[in-house]
């Protein structure tokens, strides 16, 4: 660690920090997040022959 | 989600299931940041039947009744789909047995403990696995000497030094 430069320290800090944040919301927060990345990964997968749902977390509306 | 905790509960009060806890991807994501998953995997303890046999029949023709189909090895649960996985082992069975009552959003839900879930991925061995370790161990709120003795009990403190150091 003594040769890294302090600015990518200080980027390398932010980035624990953020890791921390994202680790310390709510449940539902974190799931909502979930369904973002599957939104951006599903394509891909998709591509790949892989069978993949968006997970639906509005739960207003009743059955 | 919430209505798929809610199924999950049904499930457990109506006695289709005897217990229930979430594992894997999910679980972790209660105790570190999001990851990407697409299953929702619940470990199960299932109802004796007479022959003692375990099936998952009653479960999958209940949930069927319900309208809710099977889609590969996962029932598709209120848009969330769901692995059932019962409990094979001595280790699934204490983590089910051990499992904690969680919130999501004013629903309760049970959730592995985070130790047993580091000690289900060592056991499991494969890559993804050991990622989910390092990012537990990095994230999230253990016990440390609840965790050593798991190990050592299961016997994994080999595999989990190897993973680690």
């Amino acid at each position: 660690m003594d040769n890294i430069k302090p600015e990518i320290l200080k980027l390398l800090a932010a980035k624990k920090a953020r890791r921390y944040k994202l680790a310390h919301l709510s449940i539902s927060e974190k799931v909502k997040i979930v369904v973002q990345l599957q939104k951006m990964a599903a394509p891909v997968s998709r591509e790949g022959g892989k069978v993949v749902h968006i997970w639906k977390i509005d739960d207003s509306a009743s059955r | 989600m919430k209505r798929t905790i809610h199924i999950l509960n049904e499930l457990e009060h109506t006695g289709v299931l005897s217990r229930y806890a979430i594992g894997g991807a999910m679980g972790a994501l209660f105790y570190a940041e999001p990851q990407l998953t697409y299953d929702l995997d619940v470990f199960i303890l299932l109802p004796s039947t007479s022959g003692g046999l375990l099936t998952l029949a009653p479960l999958y023709e209940t949930l069927r009744l319900r309208g809710y189909q099977e889609e590969g090895e996962c029932v598709l649960i209120e848009g969330v789909p769901v692995q059932f996985l019962p409990a094979y082992n001595a280790l699934l069975e204490e983590a089910l047995a051990e499992a904690v009552e969680k919130p999501y959003e004013d629903v309760s839900t049970r959730v592995l403990r985070v130790e047993h879930l580091v000690a289900i991925c060592v056991q499991t061995g494969r890559a993804k696995d050991k990622d989910r370790v390092r990012l537990l161990i990095e994230e999230a709120d253990m016990d440390i000497v609840y965790l050593t003795e798991l190990l050592e009990r299961y016997e994994l403190t080999e595999k989990w030094m190897l993973w680690t150091t």
